[in-house]
């Protein structure tokens, strides 16, 4: 498999902190790789050495090839786009300038691009608005259009929607999959909002206190996933007991509530909770393999 | 690099801080100029272009940290320096490219100042005094300094992250500076003794004082560091290239290539140290 970046047991250390610590993962050509963990697992660090923003301590990493040790690093960053945290924008310029600026610093020979590249993320209307005065999304989305400048292969997002309302993140979901599947750009995008990542994900790099714990596709990880039902009942021990005469793993996470992990017939376990006086008082399926994976990998709260 | 000029140009083009800066030279050229002219006609002493001239060296190094904190802090504030390291534009580059706009805009606040100096103050005060030759000296001293002092400023805002704070640093640098520079010059202008006069007083007798020593006159070893202080310090160097009585326009031939000297090794000091850590530090 091609990858556009390889680390390998990269380390960052802010004195005495390690940020990463051995971290070695592999993003494929081609894919939208979600880099999954909780705050401070070391996202944002990995991706600011990736960008240049900062040296690894120890370790290297590999990008289209050329190795970080490289001095010609440089040139396959001009392959990459980035939005680093909060959008890079000048706030005092419109979304046009911003764009003109970048093209500048590219040295692209002409700004012909730039209506294509507003209209892609929705901006071709602002005017002279200035980005002070945008919305979080629509700083978001310039942020993006600004990464997008000089048609890079590999794009960089470092939690994309956080903050975002509803709509915005619908936006930038679709924008990142129109941007995949039309312009076959690779996406590294981290995230800990699970469910949104689920969306969009081909890969996923789980990452705790700066190591990958596991590295996944989304059909192996569909695979691996366990499918549940969740219960609300009139009376947990009644319900632990038949579980575990049942052999079926459970989780309780409140007195009347909890998890079955198990493809069971509701017919025959509605039956046999109401022989011993318990009634069911709902059934859902849930559908959150992506959750349920990174809970059962990181330890859930054990991990917290 | 030229594309980082570039861009940088091209945003100094539409920057506010820089437009009022430059603005307020120019006013403070013209008001100069006037006022200069009508006290000169209202107490009847005549006054020279060079008096209303040199100031302009004062006027940038007192305009310079604003701009350059501001200016540069923004790409920090703003997150922009991001978008330069990403598409693959090394640091050296990038420090560069920085110093180079903010000697641009130091010189180019120096031209402010001296074109309506100029057009106004020739036809009021006619032509310089002292000779082309001296003046030009004067000038080419004052736009090195210039370069110094954009130099220094971009190392403190390219090793600072926060704007605030580098704009505090510099503006609260220039005071000290600018404080030393002073200082040390006015003690340099002391007079070795007092001139000996003659007072009568009111019952019409003559008393005659005798010339006695100045106690703040600095002499010895200590005069000898106060000149050199004051010739390698930029502040020192901006005492005494804008006051009238400039001692460039004596007989001194060796004290131009001194200043020159000293603001180029302030120059390749601030900016290799500045490079140096600016390529170890860790971005946000």
């Amino acid at each position: 498999m091609e990858y556009v970046l390889s680390t390998d047991n990269l380390c960052k250390s802010y004195r005495h902190f390690k940020a990463l610590n051995g971290l070695s993962m592999h993003v494929p050509k081609g894919a939208i790789y979600g880099f999954v963990g909780k705050n401070g697992a070391g996202k944002t660090t990995l991706i600011r050495l990736i960008c240049g923003l900062q040296a690894p301590t120890a370790g290297e990493y590999t990008l289209y090839g050329i190795k970080s040790t490289q001095g010609n690093i440089t040139k396959s960053r001009r392959r990459i786009g980035a939005v680093v945290e909060t959008p890079s924008i000048y706030l005092n310029m419109t979304a046009e300038e911003n764009l003109k600026e970048q093209y500048i610093i590219l040295g692209l020979p002409s700004f012909d691009g730039i209506p294509e590249l507003l209209r892609l993320v929705d901006l071709e209307n602002t005017g002279k608005k200035k980005a002070k005065n945008f919305s979080l999304g629509m700083r978001q989305r310039l942020g993006i259009a600004i990464a997008l400048c000089g048609d890079p292969d590999f794009l960089v997002l470092d939690e994309p929607i956080n903050g975002l309302d509803p709509q915005g993140i619908i936006e930038i979901r679709e924008l990142i999959l129109k941007l995949n599947r039309e312009k076959q750009i690779t996406v590294l995008i981290s995230s800990h909002i699970l469910d949104e990542l689920s969306r969009l994900a081909t890969h996923y790099g789980f990452i705790d206190n700066g190591r990958l714990i596991k590295e996944i596709s989304a059909k192996e990880l569909e695979a691996a996933s366990q499918k549940c039902l969740r219960l609300e009942v009139s009376d947990m021990r009644v319900l632990t007991r038949v579980m575990d005469a049942m052999n079926i793993e459970y989780h309780i996470f409140s007195d009347t509530q909890a998890d079955i992990f198990a493809q069971i017939t509701a017919t025959q376990l509605v039956l046999e909770l109401a022989k011993k006086g318990c009634e069911v008082i709902s059934i859902h399926e849930r559908d959150e393999s992506l959750e349920s994976y990174y809970v059962s990998l990181l330890g859930g709260g054990a991990n917290e | 690099m030229n594309k980082l000029i570039a861009a940088h140009l091209m945003r100094l083009k539409k920057d506010k801080c820089f437009w009022i800066c430059t603005l307020f030279t120019i006013f403070i050229a013209v008001y100069r100029n006037l006022d200069s002219y009508s006290m000169s006609k209202e107490y009847n002493y005549t006054c020279t272009l060079e008096s209303v001239f040199f100031p302009f060296v004062m006027l940038m190094a007192m305009l310079s940290p604003v701009f350059c904190s501001l200016f540069l802090g923004t790409e920090f504030s703003d997150g922009t320096i991001r978008n330069k390291l990403t598409v693959g534009h090394d640091r050296i580059s990038i420090y560069l490219s920085d110093l180079i706009v903010c000697s641009i805009t130091n010189i180019l606040l120096c031209i402010a100042y001296i074109i309506p100096c100029l057009c106004l103050g020739i036809p009021l005060f006619g032509f310089f005094t002292f000779s082309l030759q001296m003046i030009l000296i004067q000038m080419g001293c004052s736009l090195i300094l210039a370069i110094a002092y954009a130099a220094l400023y971009t190392a403190v805002a390219m090793l600072n992250q926060n704007r605030a704070v580098t704009a505090v640093i510099c503006i609260m640098g220039m005071f000290l500076l600018f404080f030393f520079g002073t200082l040390l010059y006015s003690r340099l202008n002391e007079p070795e003794t007092y001139g000996s006069y003659t007072i009568m007083t009111e019952a019409g007798e003559v008393i005659q004082e005798e010339a006695s020593p100045n106690p703040f006159y600095v002499g010895g070893a200590r005069r000898a560091i106060y000149e050199f202080l004051v010739e390698a310090l930029p502040s020192g160097q901006t005492a005494m290239l804008s006051s009238p009585e400039s001692p460039l326009y004596g007989t001194d031939t060796e004290k131009p290539p001194r200043l020159i000297l000293y603001s180029s090794m302030i120059s390749l000091l601030s900016t290799g140290l500045g490079i140096y850590f600016f390529r170890k530090k860790d971005i946000k």
